[in-house]
């Protein structure tokens, strides 16, 4: 049995990709960042050179790094 | 008897079976739904291979995984994550003074501000001394678009959490003083739109 391949492009959270395969009946699925550095299936590869922009990539980069900010100002917070 | 929220009603006037079962279906014609159509919840079940990732200025330049599981249930729209994860062996790359914050992945974008909780995140095995490169691994509860940290815990230094530490390079070898790195945990969240 073949594998059928979903993409999902959430257009308000940088362009995240939900990727749903499904294989043999069972779904597997899996969510792609601006960042992902892993090798794209061909359809996923397909949109995400569409939607992922430099600008995206950019925006993304800042955002986590005001997440590392702020997870590390809760360590501090709590130790 | 339990009934299963997939298992299907059929309604049945005078021992005929009839197609209008409301205005759900009314125009499907279908002579039968679900008990999940009737309550009006929409359940998907599914697994997915959860990873690693850092945030912050560095990455695994290599991770070596001997197990990767995760299993999801999604209940109108809230996601039930149980994963578990082994690292044989890891490189990571950063700099002097930096520091990282790990995530396991997620199958699901998490909706802004969607964060619930995380329940029983346990990290089994950390990594220890490696020259002057030390791995610990940071708490949350936090999570970005693709995953969610978690509460580092062992039994000497319970609910403790801290960040790598200065090193460019941590290169755990077998053999070393090193442990395997085993994750497990269960995470509840509602997922993006």
């Amino acid at each position: 049995m073949g594998k059928k391949i979903e993409v999902k492009v959430l257009e308000n959270l940088y362009n995240t990709l939900e990727v749903l395969e499904i294989v043999d009946g069972k779904n597997y699925r899996y969510v792609l960042t601006p960042d992902s550095e892993k090798e794209l299936e061909p359809e996923v590869a397909a949109v995400a050179k569409e939607v992922w922009t430099k600008e995206i990539k950019e925006a993304y980069e800042e955002y986590k790094e005001v997440q590392l900010q702020k997870f590390l100002t809760k360590e501090e917070t709590n130790e | 008897m339990a009934v299963k929220s997939t298992d299907k009603v059929h309604v049945v006037r005078d021992r005929i079976p009839t197609k209008n079962l409301g205005s759900a279906v009314a125009n499907s014609g279908r002579d039968a739904v679900t008990v999940a159509e009737i309550l009006g919840t929409v359940i998907e079940t599914g697994l997915q291979s959860p990873e690693l990732g850092l945030l912050g200025p560095g990455s695994f330049t290599s991770i070596d995984y001997e197990e990767q599981y995760g299993s999801y249930t999604v209940i109108n729209g809230r996601v039930t994550f149980d994963y578990k994860v082994v690292v044989s062996d890891y490189i990571i790359g950063k700099q002097p003074g930096e520091q990282l914050v790990p995530y396991v992945t997620l199958p699901f974008a998490v909706s802004p501000g969607g964060f619930d909780n995380i329940v029983q995140p346990l990290v089994h095995k950390i990594g220890q001394w490696q020259g002057n490169a030390k791995l610990e691994f940071s708490g949350g509860p936090g999570v970005v678009p693709a995953g969610a940290c978690w509460t580092y815990q062992d039994q000497n230094n319970p609910k403790s959490s801290q960040q790598l530490k200065d090193t460019q390079l941590i290169t755990p070898t077998p053999g070393s003083n090193v442990e395997t790195l085993i994750f497990t945990g269960t995470v509840s969240y509602l997922k993006a739109q």
